[in-house]
C-alpha cells in the first residue's frame, strides 16, 4: 500500500473534454519523489521540444508532494509545471493552498491539463468526477470574484487555482493564483492557463491521506517546534514576516534601487520594510497546513488615496521591486499594486522590473510620453505606475507593449537598453542584487527557468552566513549545495521558509519522508535525488536549444557598479562571472558548455525509466 | 475545577494544523472534513477562526438525545465533558440541529460525532502553535462567569437561529409536513348546468 501517495494522475484533455487516470509506479515515485523531481520527469516524457508554449500541446501540470497536506512543516503548497512563455524553456512555479490536499483527498497526486478549450471554462473535480463547465461569464473578471464563485458555487473548503485578466491575454508574466493572495508567481503560467481557456481550476475530494506511521509525524513536528522555539531568525521572521528580509538586504547594497542602478534605499527604512509593514498589519495568517512557522501579515490602508485597500502581504520581493525598485517609499501604494497585480493575475516581481525599466528609459529618453500613451512614468510616480499595471493586463495602449517583459521590450527598443533590461532566460530579476554577493550570479544564469531566488538562496550564506560576498571562491561549490537543499524539499514538496527559519535540515525531512511513505531514503540518497533531478531539467533546457550562453546576466551586473553602501566600486567583471559559472557547471557534472556530460546521464540511468505516455 | 479549550480568535492564522491534528488523532488519516474542530475564514477580509464544542453547562444537544447518547461527565484528569456514545448513537442528527454554535458533525452516512477532548490532553491545542487555542483550568468563578456568558450566547442564538430558519423549514419541508395524512376523500362534484332546460 502506498502512503502519502496516491498513485495516480488525472489527464484532463481540454480539446476533447475527456478525462483518464494516469497510475505511478512505485519505482517512478522512489526516484523522483514528487513535485519539481516528477514534474521533470513529466516534462521530459510529455512536452517534445519545440512546443509553443502557448498552444495546445503545451502541457500544464498540477503537482503535489509525499508529504503534503500531512500537517509537515510548509506542506501546503503545489507546483505547476509546463513550458514557460517567458522562457520558452522548463518552469517550475510554486504556491500553496488546498490544491495539494484536496487532489490527494480527492485521489490525486497531481492534474496533468492538455489541449484547448473551445470556450472559456472552469474544471470543477470531485473525486471521480470531473465537469467542465462553462466560465464565459467570468472571462475578464478579477482573480477574487472569481474565487469567491469558487468558495460559494462549488465548495467552501475546496482547493482552487484561477487566473485573472492578464493570463486571459497571455501576459508574459502572468501568475496563477490559489486561496486568493498566493500565487504561482513566476515564468507565465497564467498565460498557458489563457491559451487553455482555463479560467480555474477547483477540486474537493472525500478521502483522507493515510501515512506510514502518524504517530511519529506528530512527535517530529513537537520536536521541530522546540528548535523553532529558540530559533531567532524563526521568530524574527515569525514576527515580521518577509519584509524583514529589506532589512537584511538595504545595509548589505543588495536592495535592487530605481531599476537595479543602486543596492541601497535609505528612505525605505521605517516606510516600507519591517516596521513600516508592522504598523500596517492587522492580523497574522499562515498557509494551509503550516504549523510552525506562519510568515504571512494581513495589513490595511487607514488613510490617503489607496484608504481600505485589505491585502494579505506585500511580500519582500513585491516591496523590493515595486518599492524600491521604482523609488517608491510610500506603503499605500505598494499595497494598492500588489492587490491590483493579484487580483489581474500578474506576477509583482516581474511588474516591477517591468515599470523600472520602462522608467529608467523614459528618465535616459528611450521612451518619451509619446510612446508611452501619455504617461509620466518617472522614477517615484506610483500613480502612474498603478494604472500601467491594468493596461498591461488587459493589453491595452502602452501595455501591451509592457506585456511581453523586459527582454522583448529592450529588443524592440535596442540603444543600449538591453544593458539595464534585469532579467535571465526572460525571466526577470528578484529582489536580490548579485553585485551584492556574486553568489547569485550563478543561480541567476544557470538556473532552467531564469532569474529566480528560489532555487537557492546565496544571502543565507552571504549576507547572514559570513561567507565572503565578493569573491568567485568556493561559489559553484556553495550554490550547487544551496540548490540541492531547495530541490529536495520542493520535491517533497514543502516551503523552503522551513528549511531556513525553523530551522530544518536535510535529514530532518528525511525524516518527514520515512514518517509519511514509510520509504527510507538516506540524506546521501537524497542529495542524489536533487543532482539526478537538477540534470534531468538542465537536459530538458538542453533539448529546447539552451546553451552556456543563455545562462547570461544583463551587463549592468557583470560591468558596472553601485555608486554608493558596501558595493561601491565593486565590478564582478565578465571573468570572473565566467570562473563561477564554469565551477558550477564543473561541480554538477556538466561540461564548459554546460551540457550534462554522458558520465553524468549514464549515472542516473534515465534510460532505465519507463516513459509516460496520455 | 476543570480544564476548556480557550479561543483567541485573534491569533488564527487559518493555518487549519488543528483540524489536520484532530482527524489524523481521531480517524487514522488526514482528513480535515471529518475533524471535530472546524475553522472557518475569510482570506479577503483577513480572519479566520476555529469553532470546536465548548463542553456546556447546559448543552442543548443533550435533552433532545431520543437514546440518551450524549451524556455529562469528565475527563480522567477532571476536564468537564459533553461525552456522547457512539455505539448508542442513532444517526438522527438532532443533536446537530440543536447546537447552536455547529460543534457536532456528522459524515455521510455516520452517525453524530463530536470533541472529546481527546481525553484530557487535546491534539489541536497541542498542535496550535500561533497561541489561538489553549487548554485552561479555569477557577469556579471563571467556570461560572463562562457558564452565564454561554447561556446568554445561546439564548441570542436561538432566537436568530429561529428568525433565519422558521421561513426556510416552512418553504423546505411544508410540502413533506402536509403528506404525513393522506387528506380525506374528494367530495363528488355535482354536475352545475347555466342552461336553462327547454323543455
Amino acid at each position: 500500500m502506498l502512503y502519502g501517495y496516491k498513485g495516480k494522475l488525472l489527464h484532463i484533455d481540454l480539446t476533447k473534454e475527456k478525462t483518464k487516470t494516469i497510475p505511478l509506479s512505485e519505482t517512478i515515485l522512489k526516484k523522483y519523489i514528487g513535485g519539481r523531481g516528477l514534474g521533470a520527469k513529466l516534462y521530459w516524457d510529455l512536452i517534445p521540444p519545440g512546443t509553443d508554449p502557448l498552444s495546445p500541446q503545451n502541457v500544464l501540470m498540477v503537482l503535489s508532494g509525499p508529504v503534503g497536506g500531512a500537517l509537515v512543516p510548509g506542506s501546503g503548497k503545489h507546483v505547476i509545471v509546463t513550458k514557460s512563455p517567458a522562457s520558452g524553456g522548463w518552469l517550475d512555479t510554486y504556491s500553496s493552498g488546498r490544491m495539494t490536499p484536496e487532489m490527494k483527498f480527492a485521489g490525486y497526486d497531481g492534474l496533468v491539463i492538455t489541449g484547448r478549450a473551445s470556450r472559456p471554462v472552469f474544471i470543477f473535480i470531485e473525486d471521480e468526477k470531473v465537469e467542465i463547465r462553462d466560465a464565459k461569464s467570468f472571462w475578464g473578471k478579477g482573480s477574487f470574484e472569481t474565487e469567491d464563485y469558487l468558495k460559494e458555487a462549488f465548495h467552501p473548503d475546496c482547493g482552487e487555482m484561477c487566473i485573472g485578466p492578464a493570463g486571459e491575454n497571455l501576459v508574459k508574466y502572468a501568475c496563477v493564483n490559489s486561496e486568493y493572495f498566493r500565487q504561482a508567481g513566476r515564468g507565465g503560467a497564467g498565460a498557458v492557463m489563457g491559451s487553455k481557456n482555463l479560467k480555474a481550476v477547483a477540486v474537493k475530494g472525500s478521502g483522507g491521506i493515510r501515512c506510514a506511521d502518524m504517530e511519529r509525524i506528530f512527535a517530529l513536528i513537537q520536536e521541530h517546534y522546540k528548535i523553532f522555539k529558540v530559533s531567532p531568525i524563526g521568530i524574527a521572521r515569525h514576527r515580521y514576516g518577509t519584509p524583514l528580509t529589506l532589512n537584511i538586504t538595504h545595509p548589505a547594497g543588495m536592495l535592487p534601487t530605481r531599476n537595479f542602478s543602486t543596492g541601497q534605499f535609505e528612505r525605505g527604512i521605517g516606510t516600507i520594510d519591517k516596521d513600516g509593514v508592522a504598523n500596517a498589519t492587522t492580523s497574522d495568517r499562515a498557509c494551509y497546513g503550516c504549523p510552525i512557522c506562519g510568515c504571512s501579515k494581513f495589513v490595511e490602508v487607514n488613510e490617503g488615496l489607496y484608504k481600505d485597500t485589505k491585502l494579505e502581504g506585500p511580500e519582500y520581493e513585491t516591496i523590493g521591486l515595486l518599492g524600491s525598485n521604482l523609488d517608491v517609499d510610500y506603503l499605500p501604494s505598494i499595497i494598492k499594486a500588489n492587490y491590483l497585480c493579484d487580483d489581474l493575475g500578474m506576477d509583482t516581481i516581474s511588474a516591477g522590473n517591468v515599470i523600472g525599466f520602462v522608467m529608467e528609459c523614459m528618465k535616459k529618453g528611450l521612451l518619451t510620453e509619446k510612446e508611452t500613451g501619455g504617461l509620466d512614468l518617472s522614477f517615484g510616480n506610483y500613480q502612474t505606475a498603478n494604472e500601467l499595471l491594468e493596461l498591461i493586463a488587459f493589453r491595452k495602449g502602452f501595455g501591451d507593449f509592457c506585456a511581453d517583459g523586459v527582454r522583448d521590450m529592450a529588443k524592440a527598443i535596442g540603444r543600449g537598453s538591453e544593458d539595464f533590461a534585469m532579467h535571465s532566460k526572460g525571466l526577470e530579476f528578484p529582489a536580490y542584487d548579485p553585485r551584492a554577493g556574486w553568489g547569485s550570479t550563478i543561480t541567476y544564469s544557470t538556473t532552467a527557468r531564469g532569474g529566480c531566488h528560489r532555487r537557492a538562496w546565496p544571502p543565507m550564506k552571504e549576507v547572514l552566513g559570513g561567507v565572503h560576498p565578493f569573491t568567485t571562491e568556493g561559489k559553484g561549490q556553495m550554490v550547487k549545495e544551496l540548490m540541492d537543499d531547495n530541490c529536495i524539499m520542493h520535491s517533497l514538496l514543502v516551503c523552503d521558509f522551513q528549511g531556513k527559519f525553523i530551522p530544518l535540515e536535510t535529514r530532518h525531512f528525511r525524516d518527514y519522508l520515512h514518517a509519511v511513505t514509510g520509504w527510507d531514503y538516506s540524506v546521501q540518497d537524497l542529495y542524489g535525488c536533487a543532482e539526478m533531478i537538477e540534470t534531468l531539467i538542465r537536459q530538458i533546457n538542453t533539448r529546447e536549444g539552451f546553451t552556456a550562453a543563455d545562462d547570461s546576466l544583463p551587463k549592468r551586473v557583470i560591468e558596472e557598479s553601485h555608486p554608493e553602501g558596501p558595493t561601491k566600486d565593486r565590478v564582478i567583471g565578465a571573468e570572473n562571472f565566467k570562473k563561477m559559472k564554469q565551477d558550477f557547471y564543473s561541480v554538477r557534472g556538466w561540461d564548459s558548455n554546460g551540457i550534462p556530460t554522458r558520465e553524468t546521464l549514464h549515472r542516473f540511468k534515465f534510460n532505465e525509466d519507463t516513459t509516460f505516455k496520455l | 475545577m476543570g480544564r476548556a479549550i480557550v479561543i483567541d480568535e485573534r491569533k488564527c492564522t487559518g493555518c487549519r494544523s488543528c483540524e489536520l491534528a484532530c482527524s489524523g488523532a481521531k480517524e487514522g488519516e488526514f482528513i480535515p472534513d471529518r475533524s471535530r474542530i472546524r475553522v472557518i475564514s475569510n482570506a479577503l477580509k483577513g480572519w479566520s477562526r476555529p469553532s470546536v464544542c465548548l463542553q456546556c453547562e447546559e448543552p442543548m444537544c443533550m435533552p433532545v438525545c431520543p437514546v440518551q447518547a450524549i451524556s455529562k461527565t469528565k475527563t480522567p484528569g477532571g476536564d468537564p465533558l459533553i461525552y456522547l456514545d457512539q455505539d448508542k448513537c442513532i444517526g438522527c442528527h438532532r443533536c446537530i440541529v440543536a447546537c447552536p454554535v455547529g460543534a457536532i458533525e456528522f459524515f455521510p452516512k455516520l452517525k453524530s460525532v463530536k470533541c472529546d477532548l481527546c481525553g484530557g490532553s487535546p491534539k489541536c491545542v497541542q498542535f496550535c502553535f500561533y497561541g489561538c487555542l489553549h487548554f485552561i483550568d479555569l477557577s469556579e468563578e471563571e467556570q461560572a462567569k463562562r457558564s452565564k456568558k454561554i447561556k446568554t450566547l445561546f439564548n441570542k442564538a436561538a432566537v436568530e437561529i429561529a428568525k433565519q430558519e422558521t421561513y426556510r423549514r416552512r418553504k423546505d419541508f411544508s410540502l413533506g409536513a402536509s403528506e404525513v395524512t393522506p387528506p380525506p376523500p374528494e367530495k363528488e362534484k355535482v354536475e352545475v348546468s347555466f342552461f336553462k332546460d327547454k323543455t
